[in-house]
């Protein structure tokens, strides 16, 4: 379908509507909603956190598995205790996330 | 919280410095500020004494000290100091009169450079404040005349009387009471050698 | 009586002083003649010289804030006393910016709880016990920033895998620049300066992609950067000239609010270079006692 143009964010799963590190998010990519973790971002962090030179997204299906089978871009350390905290049992399990990271920074 | 430059070397003023530099409204921004600062520092120094608005001389003043200070530190042939001067001083003799007469009258200076007084508010006009700006050493006349050991004013001619009198009246009261003292003692010595009454009743001989 | 006792003994004091002075001009007369054979800077001058000012280069992060609001000597001189701690406990080597480095910090988020960034310095901030340095490093074509503190006690080690300058304070201008320029591989060799040279400015002209920029660059004037009049439009050309200020390099109480003068400078170097010496030197000694590691001797 309209696939020239960029992945945008759409909304994101937070109280303040202001995505940080972690966030879950809806991504329109390819005319598809699909939903996201921001796994990089061009915001400004806080020491030892890495800042990228653009904003990252590892598309997720409700469950949290992830849609792709491996993540090029290197992931900050600080999403394996965001997600760590956010996994429920019952919930959604975003730690297959992190076993398809190639490289942490 | 900044980091300090490291790049260039400065003097500490021996001025007030605030905190903010005065935005002094200029229709040309800080372009026209700078502007009439040059123009006030090279008033100046050309004059040695100047009076103003308080907000302008205050401005000029850092300014004026700072351009002293620099030529000062470096010196004649130093090509960046020879640029400010030429920027600041917008008549070229007085940058020969910066660095060949101003620099060695203040080389070993303590002191500020610069001395600022209130000037008094001119009257029926602007409610503003006044201000004489003028370097140090400067050949006229000093503003403030402070002349508390001449003795030809009237107020110290009385004084020096009053106390001249004063002092006089203390050696002669110092001068009776040695004299009482001497007297007295005088007196003592040619009573016991005097045959008084009481003296006659004790010299009654024991034998009877 | 006792006004009259008063003057004798003045006049007496008196007179001493003007011998002492006297015999003080005599001799202060031969030690001059000897100094003006040596031409030694007097006064200002002599304070511009102090070989204890070099060391505002290397430690920047000694000097205090430059705004007066933001100063407290004591604060300052608690914070300066937590640094000389610290370094003696870690090596924070001197790097500038421009220069590459490795830097181990102990991560409670990643698995083998250290974690090893390589990238080159793009910036140094802060004063006292909040100073920072920023490392930039493009990791699998994505360009990285991380910010670290300097007197952080998590760091494990600081090391400068190459000590070199660049044309420019800041280099934001990476950011916008090809990737090449902020790739540095993380297993990179440390090298080594030979004792005393001179620290290398790198001169290197480092071109810019294609616009949109992230900043400006064309309106800062950076010395470092190659490509811009290329990328420009006659629109930006003219907007700059207009936007110029060509009296901001003449504005003498902007940069003396922006510096600590010379007489608070020396202050603080006299307090501190000592012990900076010191462990320099006892670095310097550890380095040396260390012993060449042997080749581990194959088994089998």
């Amino acid at each position: 379908m309209a696939e020239g143009k960029p992945p945008k964010v759409i909304c994101v799963y937070n109280k303040k509507r202001i995505g940080y590190i972690g966030d879950r998010v809806l991504v329109a990519i390819k005319g598809q909603k699909k939903k996201g973790i921001l796994v990089g971002l061009k915001q400004i962090q806080n020491v030892k956190v890495p800042k990228f030179d653009s904003n990252n997204v590892v598309l997720i299906d409700d469950n949290g598995t992830p849609l792709g089978t491996r993540i090029h871009v290197p992931i900050p350390t600080i999403l394996r205790t965001i997600l760590k905290e956010r996994t429920h049992a019952k919930g959604a399990d975003y730690t297959k996330l992190l076993s398809i990271a190639t490289k942490f920074v | 919280m900044n980091q300090a430059q490291v790049t260039k070397l400065v003097s500490k003023l021996r001025i007030k410095v605030a905190p903010e530099p005065r935005r002094l409204r200029n229709p040309k921004g800080p372009e026209g500020r700078l502007n009439k600062l040059r123009k006030t520092v090279t008033g100046l120094i050309k004059f040695e004494r100047i009076e103003l608005n308080f907000n302008r001389a205050d401005e000029a003043r850092q300014y004026a000290e700072r351009l002293i200070s620099e030529a000062i530190a470096h010196g004649d042939c130093h090509k960046p100091t020879m640029e400010i001067a030429d920027y600041w001083l917008l008549e070229k003799e007085l940058i020969h009169k910066l660095f060949k007469v101003l620099v060695p009258r203040y080389e070993n200076c303590n002191t500020a450079f610069t001395k600022m007084y209130r000037a008094p508010r001119p009257l029926y006009s602007r409610n503003i404040e006044k201000a004489v700006l003028e370097l140090r050493g400067n050949p006229y006349p000093s503003l403030i005349n402070k002349q508390y050991s001449n003795r030809q004013l009237i107020q110290n001619v009385l004084l020096d009387a009053a106390k001249y009198d004063y002092r006089q009246a203390k050696y002669a009261e110092m001068a009776d009471k040695i004299g009482k003292t001497e007297n007295q003692q005088l007196n003592n010595l040619t009573k016991k050698d005097e045959i008084t009454p009481e003296n006659k009743e004790e010299q009654i001989p024991l034998s009877t | 009586m006792a006004l009259v006792i008063r003057k004798p003994t003045f006049d007496i004091l008196s007179a001493a002083k003007w011998m002492i002075r006297k015999d003080c001009r005599a001799l202060s007369s031969l030690v001059e003649k000897t100094e003006e054979t040596e031409k030694r800077p007097v006064g200002r001058r002599a304070r511009f010289q102090n070989p204890a000012l070099e060391y505002r280069h290397i430690f920047p992060e000694f000097l205090p804030d430059p705004n007066p609001k933001w100063r407290n000597s004591l604060r300052e001189k608690m914070e300066r006393a937590d640094m000389l701690k610290r370094r003696s406990q870690i090596d924070i080597p001197e790097f500038y910016v421009g220069s590459v480095l490795a830097v181990t910090i102990s991560d409670p988020h990643a698995q083998g709880k250290t974690n090893r960034f390589v990238g080159i310095c793009i910036e140094r901030k802060g004063c006292g016990l909040r100073a920072e340095f920023t490392l930039r490093n493009v990791v699998d074509h994505q360009g990285v920033e991380i910010r670290y503190d300097l007197y952080d006690p998590t760091i494990q080690s600081i090391q400068v895998l190459r000590l070199e300058k660049r044309l420019d304070d800041k280099l934001f201008y990476l950011r916008d620049a090809l990737p090449e320029y902020s790739t540095f591989p993380f297993d990179m060799d440390p090298e080594i300066l030979p004792e005393g040279t001179p620290v290398p400015v790198n001169t290197v002209q480092v071109k810019l992609k294609p616009r949109p920029w992230l900043e400006r660059w064309e309106r800062q004037e950076l010395k470092g950067v190659a490509n811009i009049e290329e990328h420009l439009k006659e629109k930006d050309r003219i907007r700059r000239e207009l936007r110029k200020t060509p009296w901001e390099k003449y504005d003498l109480m902007k940069e003396y609010r922006k510096t600590i003068p010379v007489e608070d400078q020396t202050e603080i170097w006299g307090e501190v270079h000592n012990q900076l010496n010191q462990l320099r030197l006892s670095r310097k000694k550890m380095f040396k006692k260390r012993p060449i590691s042997t080749p581990k001797p194959q088994l089998g």
